[in-house]
């Protein structure tokens, strides 16, 4: 049996970041995720745009991440050619919720990372303009998607 | 994507507006006095600085209006007196021809649009959805009002010429409904506009609405007479 796409990914990406890649897997055809150090996100996507044509960041999100002390950030990059959804992971801890931004190399990620921003208070270094973009103009309440923020109820 | 210049320069502007109106929505409803747009009220002339930044709530005649004038500034409309069974008959006029401008931000506005369709139709009560609000005198706001919304909704509000009314259908505009904890809701539109009529349900019914705007109209028919 030939090896496909995803498979074909997985091992160049092992091979060439070896240490930096926590875990990477394939569940099934069209997919592959992988987790890595927060230091090595923009490395490995530069890796995957100009090798394997993975051009479009098609979302940028964020949650609590369950062991408590970091924040999860996950990005989606798509590859038209090869029609393969992948799973960018990261974690990021809670006191410094800092992180290198894609747009510089990835237009498409400008608003998902601005609304990451809005909603979970994370910082992209290197974003040109992480202003206002969903809540209203005087908001101060802190960040709505954070498990510590308190609803009104 | 919006300049943060031209931003700015709106914001200013809404500022500069819905400070005002704030004060206006309480005097409107306290004295229960209203600008007709048939020359039913004309301008007492002199315009009177307030005394400390601030509109008296309980000063000026009944029948008497304050109306702001570039925030600073105040001035006086008086009512004409005009005869009880010609007040009747414009009465009679207005609720017999309530012309609706709709928000729709939610699954409500289907219920709406079945309202005027044959089956329901609603135009014989005399209310006849317009797409501009200059001309209408009933704001009907179907489903969830954000705070972001909220903002534009009072602007859409102070546009449309008095008498005006507000109707708040569904459960969403009513309280909020099923995103009353939310971090962006609004709980209840009756937080920044005055609501006349309610109409709870989720959505609610087309019958529901006729008779939240049955209510209105005695409402219309008894204003005057309180």
């Amino acid at each position: 049996m030939s090896s496909t796409i995803e498979d074909e990914i997985v091992r160049d990406v092992l091979q060439r970041h070896q240490g930096l890649v926590k875990r990477i897997e394939t569940k099934r055809r069209g997919r592959v995720s992988i987790e890595a150090e927060k230091d090595y996100i923009v490395e490995i996507a530069l890796y995957l745009r100009d090798k394997r044509d993975f051009s479009q960041v098609v979302s940028a999100t964020s949650f609590d991440a369950p062991d408590g002390d970091s924040y999860a950030v996950v990005y989606c990059l798509w590859s038209l050619s090869h029609r393969v959804l992948l799973a960018l992971k990261t974690s990021i801890p809670k006191e410094i919720p800092r992180l290198r931004s894609l747009t510089p190399f990835f237009e498409s990620a400008n608003w998902h990372e601005r609304e990451t921003h809005e909603m979970m208070g994370i910082q992209f270094e290197g974003h040109l303009d992480l202003g206002r973009l969903l809540l209203p103009e005087d908001w101060t309440e802190g960040f709505p998607l954070r498990k510590t923020f308190r609803l009104q109820g | 994507m919006r300049r943060n210049s031209y931003r700015r320069r709106t914001h200013a502007i809404w500022h500069s507006i819905l400070s005002i109106c704030d004060f206006l929505h309480h005097l409107r409803r306290l004295h229960n006095v209203h600008t007709d747009l048939c020359n039913g009220f004309h301008l007492s002339g002199e315009s009177t600085p307030p005394s400390d930044n601030c509109f008296p709530r309980g000063g000026g005649r009944r029948g008497s209006m304050l109306v702001a004038i570039d925030g600073r500034s105040t001035m006086t409309i008086n009512r004409v007196k005009c005869m009880a069974p010609v007040r009747k008959l414009l009465d009679w006029g207005r609720l017999s021809s309530l012309w609706p401008v709709h928000i729709a931000t939610g699954c409500c506005s289907p219920e709406e649009m079945a309202l005027v369709s044959p089956r329901y139709d609603v135009e014989r009560f005399g209310v006849l959805p317009l797409p501009s609000l200059r001309q209408c005198d009933l704001l009907i706001v179907l489903g969830l009002v954000t705070h972001k919304m909220a903002k534009r909704l009072k602007l859409i509000y102070e546009q449309m010429p008095e008498p005006k009314y507000v109707m708040a259908v569904g459960a969403c505009a009513v309280s909020g409904g099923l995103f009353w904890d939310s971090y962006s809701v609004v709980k209840g539109i009756d937080k920044v506009l005055p609501v006349d009529v309610y109409v709870p349900g989720c959505p609610p019914r087309p019958e529901a609405f006729i008779q939240g705007i049955r209510l209105l109209q005695q409402k219309i028919r008894r204003e005057r007479k309180n």
